[in-house]
């Protein structure tokens, strides 16, 4: 027997799109189902959590989809296109979608000039977008001329595996994205390193345009995550450079596999970084307890780690730390604390 | 401690801690805003809460007072409903119209803490259900002609398990 609660049902759309935060995504399919109001106000939440109605697009190619999206009445897409081919045919979809799009995750997905600009053009509300996996695109996009399509909106970009990402590629992007506060790499495979004689064995990025970038837009900037393949690093004197960048206030760090920074870099980075929320540093080798303690010493508003620590240099000991509220946090440099002393 | 007092929609007035009745965003900005923490005299009008309402959102802030800031919606994470502590359970076992009007409420007021525990308390509600149980438990209207139920199914396939 059902509990009927027909009083709530007059709750305004904007509370119950609160309620629909705290649903799966299957229970949120079942809503979509139930009304027209509810099927919005359900909608409305795909952008504000950035989760959401991922459209699996490999099956691009039929109709039936295609359709499907032009009619649509949801007001917010976040679509990720794998293995899909842009021509000129697109060019309706993007400009009846374009604007809706509020997330984009672009897949081993090819575009022709038109379509790269007609996607440009009109996902003006675009605020997250990742590409991954897509050479041609990143090298259409940095050979682009068109200076006029800026997408201001954007604040967050994911780049993963993509071979071909240059400084020139990254200059571009950050062109048309001016207001980046994000920003992700992920396993990078830089071919273009690799040119210069340097074999598979370590290969230092320099990224200086990245800093130059980052520097720029330091009051806005937020958080830098990278992941790298094992065959590459971050190069220690652009983690420093980044370090003092007036105005920074990092909120969020994410390194993996960054094997070459320091023991001294990474305290130099927490005397300086000092606004950190959220510090993730997984198999960075040189991560010692030292570095810990710094960190938890200096930054008060640290409320979310996870680390591999190292407990000297010389052994392969390691431990995984993972602790995600302030107060255990407080808690676990408290026991770190009592055991300096009694040791 | 400094106490303000707050008048609820008929007239009743609340004498509450201001440590208390800062839980609401909108309460805060009031004081802060209009100086009113330093004349005793001058009395902060809710006139979209009634006092039996207002008496159990005074009761919960009480309760929660120390309660650390409630963190900032992080993007991706996704929400859980069963971490309801055992006070706010208990708190919250009324009826349909007062959690109605506490959510309201909690809204009008900016009490996130509230508004989050309240949402979750609904949202339990509809996990798990079908469409049409949904439909059932809240005695909506199923205001959909066949095709646009057929297209947002066609949507709901698309959508990503993760």
């Amino acid at each position: 027997m059902l509990e009927i609660n027909e009083k709530l049902r007059d709750l305004p759309s904007e509370i119950w799109s609160n309620v629909f935060l705290f649903l799966s995504i299957k229970d949120k399919r079942n809503v979509r189902l139930t009304c027209s109001v509810w099927y919005d106000a359900c909608n409305i939440i795909q952008i504000r959590q950035y989760e959401k109605m991922t459209i699996k697009a490999q099956l691009m190619g039929s109709e039936v989809i295609f359709e499907t999206l032009l009619k649509s009445k949801c007001k917010y897409f976040n679509i990720k296109f794998n293995d899909a081919q842009f021509s000129k045919q697109w060019a309706s979809f993007w400009k009846v979608c374009g604007p809706r799009i509020h997330i984009l995750k672009l897949v081993k997905c090819k575009f022709d000039k038109i379509s790269l600009n007609e996607m440009q053009r009109s996902c003006q509300n675009l605020e997250y977008l990742v590409i991954h996996k897509c050479n041609d695109t990143l090298r259409l996009i940095s050979n682009c001329k068109n200076r006029k399509i800026i997408q201001k909106n954007l604040i967050s970009l994911k780049l993963k595996n993509n071979s071909c990402l240059s400084d020139q590629c990254v200059i571009k992007l950050f062109e048309l994205y001016p207001n980046i506060k994000m920003l992700t790499l992920h396993s990078q495979q830089i071919d273009y390193y690799r040119h210069s004689n340097q074999k598979e064995s370590s290969v230092t990025l320099q990224f200086s345009c990245i800093y130059e970038k980052i520097k720029l837009n330091a009051a806005n900037f937020q958080k830098l995550n990278f992941t790298l393949s094992k065959s590459s690093s971050l190069s220690d004197n652009w983690f420093r450079d980044i370090a003092v960048i007036p105005n920074l206030k990092l909120q969020q760090l994410i390194l993996k596999n960054n094997c070459y920074i320091s023991e001294n870099t990474f305290l130099f980075f927490f005397s300086k970084q000092v606004y950190l929320k959220k510090v993730k540093l997984i198999d960075c080798n040189n991560f010692s307890s030292h570095c810990l303690y710094e960190l938890l010493e200096n930054c008060p508003e640290l409320a979310d780690l996870e680390v591999t620590l190292r407990y000297d240099r010389f052994s392969n000991f390691t431990e995984h730390i993972i602790v995600s509220n302030k107060d255990s946090i407080k808690r676990f440099k408290d026991s770190i604390s009592q055991e300096d002393h009694s040791t | 401690m400094p106490k303000i007092r707050l008048q609820s929609c008929d007239n009743d007035i609340f004498e509450v801690d201001y440590d208390v009745a800062k839980c609401s965003t909108t309460i805060k900005t009031m004081v802060d805003d209009l100086g009113l923490d330093d004349n005793d005299d001058e009395i902060v009008p809710l006139p979209n809460v009634n006092s039996a309402i207002l008496r159990k959102v005074i009761q919960w802030a009480t309760q929660h007072k120390d309660d650390p800031p409630p963190p900032e919606d992080e993007d991706n994470r996704e929400k859980r409903t069963d971490d309801i502590s055992s006070w706010d359970s208990d708190f919250l076992k009324v009826d349909q119209g007062t959690l109605f009007e506490l959510i309201l409420a909690a809204n009008y007021l900016d009490i996130k803490g509230l508004l989050d525990v309240t949402c979750k308390t609904v949202a339990n509600m509809i996990k798990g259900k079908t469409p049409e149980e949904i439909r059932k438990t809240f005695n909506i209207k199923n205001d959909f002609t066949t095709e646009e139920e057929e297209q947002i199914r066609r949507e709901n396939e698309w959508c990503e398990d993760k």
